[in-house]
């Protein structure tokens, strides 16, 4: 998986997640995690321990996403015609609670399918690489890229910024919680100042956003990446027609 | 776009990164309590606004059409690269909210930069993203009164974190005298100059 193209593998992850949202079913949505996750065990270097880590916020949401879908499914997701033709309350009832289960169960593993298909990308790509290959192949203008690797690059120093202002506080004599605003602003102020600087450094360096450079590394796209996009973007859309429920 | 504005923006883009990173945490614990009530969608809602923050705050700042959706994109891509879980999905919602903002902006075809733009941007990422979730979560399958309190409780949030928060927090570093090099920090110093 690290070996294909970001740019290429961003692509076909986000075909995937635009064909699933419009596509509503179980069995589709139970095989993008399972495949997702045998990708992701079997074919890429992920770790185990950063994978259950990543995967935790997800499966919070889907946990209560399901409650929701079980307790307020609307009432006219349910088939009207299935219930009217019968007199018993029992199947009303029963067939009322199986809709709210089975679209409970289809929003929560949706939402398991999209992060599937997210931590798929997220965990196989070099966030450098990714920028890069943007540059390559989708022709963003290096003046975008280097300005968003700088930013990237100075988040440490950020976090850094905001530990100084909330410590410069602190020997002022002035209480700090996690929610005071003073020392976001204090850290805000500083950092602002920065982008200016960051500029006026790279231009110094002779950075030209426009023109003609070379480059350390090329991204290139290979049989494979085009043999990935292909395979995942048709199974999809077989699987949206072919599975029914 | 100058290499400055776009170090203006990835830079914002990272710090609201930090902010949104801390909201998660603080959804994802709403979530966990509103979960047995069934309620559990809320649980992010009353954070939506910092969602919306860099394409309003930026387009605030520099005044120029077409900041926002940059904005948004290029805070898609930063959160890629710190390692979202939804991974690529989330330009969408990126470009979807910076076109919201666009629209709140546009309709004072770009002249007017003052507490109403913000607040009518605002609501335009309000709705736009409304439409967005509504459609990758089916709202439709869901009761009317709930999904009625998510867009409700999503435009307070928007209203109150984007509208007022961006303008106070720009108008505050623009009198820190920060924002000199760009177009609000520049309007203001000529109205006192005047």
């Amino acid at each position: 998986m690290e070996k294909l193209n970001p740019f290429l593998k961003g692509v076909s992850i986000l075909v995937c997640g635009l064909i699933l949202s419009f596509s509503y079913s179980v069995l589709l949505n139970g095989g993008i995690i399972a495949v997702s996750l045998i990708l992701l065990l079997f074919f890429s270097k992920a770790r185990l321990t950063s994978l259950v880590k990543i995967l935790v916020p997800a499966f919070v949401a889907a946990v209560s996403i399901f409650f929701t879908g079980m307790m307020f499914t609307s009432g006219s997701a349910i088939a009207p015609e299935a219930v009217s033709k019968v007199e018993s309350l029992n199947f009303e009832v029963m067939s009322y609670s199986m809709t709210s289960v089975y679209n409970a169960i289809q929003l929560s593993s949706r939402i398991l399918a999209f992060a599937g298909l997210g931590v798929l990308f997220a965990m196989t790509t070099d966030g450098e690489e990714f920028v890069k290959s943007l540059m390559h192949q989708c022709r963003l203008k290096p003046k975008y890229a280097y300005g968003v690797l700088a930013a990237f690059h100075l988040l440490p120093c950020i976090r850094e910024e905001f530990a100084k202002a909330q410590m410069a506080f602190r020997v002022r004599g002035i209480p700090v919680t996690p929610f005071s605003m003073k020392p976001v602003f204090a850290m805000l102020v500083n950092t602002v100042h920065w982008s200016e600087h960051v500029a006026m450094a790279m231009e110094s360096k002779g950075f030209d956003g426009e023109g003609a450079r070379t480059y350390y590394t090329v991204t290139v796209i290979r049989w494979y990446d085009w043999c990935f996009l292909a395979v995942t973007v048709s199974l999809l859309v077989s699987g949206t027609f072919l599975l029914p429920f | 776009m100058k290499l400055k504005d776009i170090l203006f923006v990835a830079i914002t883009a990272v710090l609201f990164g930090i902010v949104y990173l801390g909201a998660v945490y603080m959804g994802a614990a709403l979530t966990g309590i509103l979960t047995p009530m069934g309620l559990g969608i809320y649980g992010y809602e009353p954070f939506y606004g910092i969602w919306f923050l860099a394409a309003v705050f930026t387009t605030y700042v520099l005044q120029k059409p077409g900041v926002g959706i940059i904005a948004e994109m290029l805070a898609a891509l930063l959160e890629v690269l710190m390692g979202n879980f939804f991974g690529p999905i989330i330009f969408i919602s990126g470009f979807i909210q910076g076109l919201g903002s666009e629209i709140g902006f546009a309709v004072f075809r770009y002249k007017k930069y003052s507490l109403q733009s913000t607040m009518l941007a605002a609501t335009g990422c309000t709705v736009l993203s409304f439409i967005w979730t509504g459609i990758r979560s089916q709202y439709w399958t869901l009761s009317p009164m709930v999904v009625l309190g998510i867009f409700v409780i999503r435009l307070a949030s928007a209203l109150i974190i984007c509208g007022f928060g961006c303008k106070l927090l720009a108008d505050g570093l623009a009198k820190a005298g920060v924002l000199k090099g760009y177009a609000l920090g520049l309007g203001q110093m000529t109205l006192e100059e005047e």
